[in-house]
């Protein structure tokens, strides 16, 4: 009930950012301010989270780092969700979202994506010996998963007469799976082999990969220059390798041969 | 790349404490002064003050206090209002408080006896004279226990402001969850925060009613 609230209250406050369209900032705006607002995820591994010393840390910090840098401004990192980073960016709350976001048709009514950055790989995990080898296989066990996430709206898609339990985000989906709430947990590879890795005696095996997720920056609508900016910014870093050697750092493995781009 | 739960993300989580406290005293003292005003339009002896009252607190407390949380951050910035995330949260709480605190302060000002206004009236105190030397004296004593108890609510449900962006005690938890995967120890350890704050309101209304020698 509550979360059909605060769900519907953000689509509400997106529609009414749509309507109203404040001025969105421009690349010269950003320039001229000598300062960008970046929103990463303080909640997600390995895009945006607290190290131990509680700094933001991750992909999506080092990449927001790197555009500053790039631009020549200052960096003011605001902090947003899974939940909010669209209606952050349609409301002028930040110049752009890095928040391990995904491209989608209906998110892209509200903004526009840039090139994709990184990639990861989502899919089903569930324990060793689950008797479940592909999704088809599921049949009434219950699936946990972040809500409102790619993993979510893919798995939703290919199976949905499923027994999905959607959580606020990954560790809270996690701790689902691991106290047995749910049987199996839909995430990003990265996630399960961290969790594999702490608890080596309780694997998470890969039952079926969905796909690879690329993540994409989001640009407000209404702003062409900073769009056409950002895409060269990733195109450049794409074609020398930084970007690559970022993913590897945070992610485990650089990225494909023929990335994609926008 | 998870790492283990720390001293220090103890101390990042009293730090995230403050917010709440902070929130709470601010949505207290901000709500606190249009409660009295309401709770005293709602009891005076003039009808357009009442009825002003009664729908000011029916459409408060109609209204979830998430959808008000939204409209100050998300609604005053699409109208170009730019409204920042403790603003916004402080305004919600304190137009939300006022709303129950009026309430619960209008049936402690409509407990006092009856004879109490007539016999002040009768001693040639006008209105407000009542109220400020016979009536409110009493009515605070009996508003005390109700009054406290909401605040506790109060405490807890400052952890809504989430969902504007607002980091305080809940959402910091949250945070760390998400980069320990450890629910269990920081979730307590937000709990046992949580529990000291509303013990210590507890103990403090406790120790007042007490002091105010509250009879019955």
């Amino acid at each position: 009930m509550f979360k059909q609230i605060t769900g519907l209250a953000f689509a509400v406050a997106t529609a009414l950012a749509g309507f109203m369209t404040p001025a969105q900032a421009e690349l010269k705006d950003i320039l001229d301010a000598g300062k960008i607002r970046i929103g990463v995820t303080a909640d997600v591994q390995p895009f945006g989270f607290l190290d131990e010393n509680n700094e933001k840390i991750g992909l999506d910090v080092d990449v927001a780092g790197m555009i500053a840098e790039a631009m020549g401004v200052d960096l003011e990192l605001v902090t947003v969700t899974s939940a909010n980073r669209i209606s952050y960016l349609a409301t002028n709350r930040i110049d752009l979202t890095i928040a391990a976001m995904g491209a989608t048709p209906e998110r892209a009514l509200q903004i526009n994506f840039s090139s994709p950055y990184s990639a990861l790989s989502i899919g089903l995990f569930g324990p060793e010996g689950s008797g479940v080898d592909s999704l088809a296989e599921v049949g009434d066990k219950s699936i946990a998963v972040a809500r409102g996430t790619t993993q979510d709206i893919e798995l939703t898609a290919r199976a949905p007469d499923a027994n999905i339990s959607r959580y606020d985000d990954d560790a809270t989906a996690a701790s689902a799976y691991l106290s047995g709430q749910d049987d199996l947990f839909a995430t990003a590879n990265i996630i399960a082999s961290s969790l594999t890795q702490r608890d080596p005696d309780n694997p998470l095996k890969p039952i079926e990969m969905f796909r690879y997720s690329p993540a994409h920056v989001g640009v407000p609508k209404g702003s062409p220059e900073l769009l056409q900016w950002v895409n060269t910014f990733v195109f450049y870093n794409i074609n020398n390798g930084v970007l690559s050697d970022l993913t590897e750092k945070w992610l485990g493995t650089p990225l494909p041969e023929n990335f994609p781009s926008l | 790349m998870m790492r283990e739960f720390g001293l220090n993300d103890v101390y990042f989580l009293l730090l995230a404490a403050r917010w709440t406290i902070a929130l709470t005293l601010a949505s207290t003292l901000i709500g606190g002064l249009i409660a009295l005003v309401v709770a005293i339009l709602r009891t005076m002896p003039f009808r357009l003050a009442n009825w002003l009252a009664i729908g000011y607190i029916n459409l408060v407390q109609g209204t979830p206090v998430l959808g008000q949380l939204f409209i100050f951050f998300f609604g005053f910035s699409a109208f170009g209002l730019d409204v920042g995330a403790w603003t916004a949260a402080v305004t919600a709480f304190s137009i939300y408080a006022s709303a129950f605190l009026a309430e619960i302060w209008r049936g402690s000002l409509q407990s006092v006896p009856k004879p109490q206004w007539e016999t002040s009236a009768a001693l040639g105190l006008r209105y407000f004279e009542q109220l400020r030397y016979v009536v409110i004296p009493q009515a605070v004593r009996i508003s005390l226990p109700p009054t406290v108890g909401f605040l506790v609510q109060l405490v807890k449900n400052t952890s809504l402001a989430y969902v504007i962006g607002f980091v305080e005690l809940t959402r910091a938890g949250n945070m760390l969850n998400n980069a320990t995967f450890a629910p269990l120890i920081v979730f307590l350890t937000v709990a046992a925060m949580y529990f000291v704050m509303c013990f210590s309101l507890s103990l403090t209304s406790r120790k007042l009613e007490r002091s105010l020698h509250v009879a019955h």
